[in-house]
């Protein structure tokens, strides 16, 4: 029986429950235009954390352990910085802006650099035109600082402390930063196959072990898409008039789950009864 | 081929872990941003109206009429300037009735209530609506539409329509005697603004009005600092039309 249908109904369904999520969320949220800053920087925290969610969900090829780590380890730290942020909303998002106008600035002086060495075409100086009037327009770039260090100048281990979601690092943003960052106990566990053969002193070699699709990474991505939903509902009062999508998407896998296996069991003592 | 690279931000002093540029390292805790957008523009939209109706040199005579009119009736100090909508929160009923006794009638104040009227009635908690008579009515979507028109010109701070209601102020803030010019300022040549952005001079004087204007907004001796106006005028203007989410995607 193939079930892949089935699963990419829960999965559509499940997609535009979120989009109603984050807009109904946006929507319903008093704004103060007095403080922008908070409001652009959660609103669009929690807008990234829907579009890695769904542009994940819509490429099965990369349900498995050598891509969907990266994917889980943005959204986690994108959750780490949310919650951060939402602890002392108007001073933390102005602090990650500034940070960003001050990184896009090192790129800009990098890339003018660059062209001292020739005479830049019609599309670089657009490019850089673009760039300077983009940071003006939020902060004058003779006013921008550079900072050198992480954006809120704490580690992520002591943002995660601050903000309630230590276990969250531990267990989740550490494992998945070995995948991103292509350390060594990701490497040789995914990338490097053992020799068998005692000549070799248990030498490795290269390889690219060929995973299924993971349906565990999808239920991952829901999860951490709906701890940001509710931190959210909890920090602005927000009082959800639905069910949560991430309980509904998780009994349907379930049942479908369940389907599958009593389908399988059927099959199992079909065989047997022929036998 | 020579490189030509150099050491980036070289004029940028590293204190800590950050990268100060020089304006920030040389006059450290004194330089104030003043965003035009929520400090400035909100102070002196309502004479976008007057420039919009009459004109630079109309809005100019009824809005010194309306600075002399004040400075009369209240005896406030010289530096509380009224071009500035938040000090209008300050006056209190005494005052006011001073003032309104003084308008009432007179050709200029009538002028002045019909340029502003469809901006109070779309922002009737404007501290402008002080020195009205009449009780405000609803807007209309006329109303609203106006006021769109008129503050769509005025968001580009270096518009032309932005530099002239910035000539108003500066301009009126001389002839009250708060603000003094050099005899070898470009404020001397004032009239070329109106020639904004076409002419050299022109620009020299647009730059010197924007760098003028920044002091004024942050300073409690010209602009009311404790005003809940800006902030209001904002939200009141979300609130007209909120920027829903009605499509996520976009192209």
């Amino acid at each position: 029986m193939d079930y892949s249908e089935e699963l990419e109904k829960i999965l559509n369904r499940y997609k535009e429950n979120i989009e109603d999520d984050l807009k109904v969320r946006w929507n319903n949220w008093e704004k103060d235009l007095s403080i922008p800053e908070k409001f652009e920087v959660i609103g669009g925290l929690m807008s990234r954390q829907v579009s890695i969610a769904l542009n994940f969900m819509t490429c099965s090829s990369i349900w498995n352990g050598h891509i969907a780590p990266i994917i889980m380890r943005s959204l986690v730290d994108n959750y780490i910085n949310f919650a951060w942020i939402m602890e002392e909303p108007v001073e933390r998002a102005r602090k990650f802006i500034y940070f960003g106008l001050g990184q896009e600035k090192l790129q800009l002086e990098h890339r003018k650099n660059e062209m001292k060495n020739h005479e830049p075409n019609e599309q670089e100086k657009l490019m850089i035109e673009a760039t300077e009037s983009w940071i003006n327009q939020q902060r004058f770039t003779f006013l921008t600082e550079v900072s050198l260090k992480n954006w809120s100048e704490l580690s992520v281990r002591q943002m995660a402390e601050q903000a309630d979601c230590i276990d969250l690092y531990n267990y989740v943003y550490q494992p998945f930063s070995c995948a991103a960052h292509n350390m060594w106990n990701h490497i040789a566990k995914y990338n490097l196959v053992e020799s068998d053969n005692p000549l070799h002193k248990f030498f490795r070699k290269p390889a690219i072990y060929k995973f299924p699709p993971d349906i565990y990474y999808l239920e991952l991505t829901a999860k951490y898409v709906d701890k940001m939903f509710r931190l959210f509902d909890k920090k602005t009062n927000y009082e959800p008039t639905k069910e949560y999508s991430f309980e509904t998407f998780t009994n349907e896998l379930y049942e479908l789950e369940k389907k599958i296996y009593e389908e399988m069991q059927k099959q199992k003592e079909e065989t047997t009864e022929n036998k | 081929m020579a490189n030509d690279k150099s050491k980036i931000l070289s004029d940028h002093k590293q204190v800590g872990k950050k990268l100060l540029p020089p304006f920030l390292h040389s006059f450290p805790g004194q330089f104030n941003e003043s965003p035009y957008l929520y400090k400035v523009l909100p102070e002196i939209i309502w004479q976008g109206f007057l420039n919009d109706k009459y004109g630079i040199k109309e809005s100019v005579e009824i809005t010194l009429y309306l600075l002399n009119t004040i400075r009369e009736a209240t005896n406030l100090e010289k530096g509380k300037f009224f071009c500035f909508i938040s000090n209008f929160e300050t006056l209190d009923e005494k005052q006011i009735d001073k003032i309104l006794s003084r308008l009432f009638l007179n050709g200029n104040y009538k002028k002045l209530t019909e340029a502003i009227q469809p901006f109070i009635t779309v922002f009737p908690e404007c501290p402008l609506k002080k020195i009205l008579y009449n009780a405000i009515p609803e807007y209309s979507e006329n109303d609203l539409q106006y006021v769109k028109n008129v503050m769509n010109k005025l968001l580009n701070k270096t518009g032309k329509e932005t530099t002239l209601i910035l000539a108003n102020t500066i301009y009126c803030a001389n002839q009250m005697g708060i603000l003094h010019v050099t005899k070898d300022s470009c404020f001397l040549h004032m009239d070329e603004v109106v020639n904004y952005p076409d002419t050299e001079e022109s620009k020299k004087i647009a730059s010197f009005l924007r760098a003028s204007i920044n002091p004024f907004v942050v300073n409690d001796t010209f602009v009311f600092q404790n005003s809940d106006w800006s902030k209001y005028f904002w939200n009141r203007a979300y609130k007209l039309e909120p920027f829903n989410i009605d499509n996520l995607y976009f192209s």
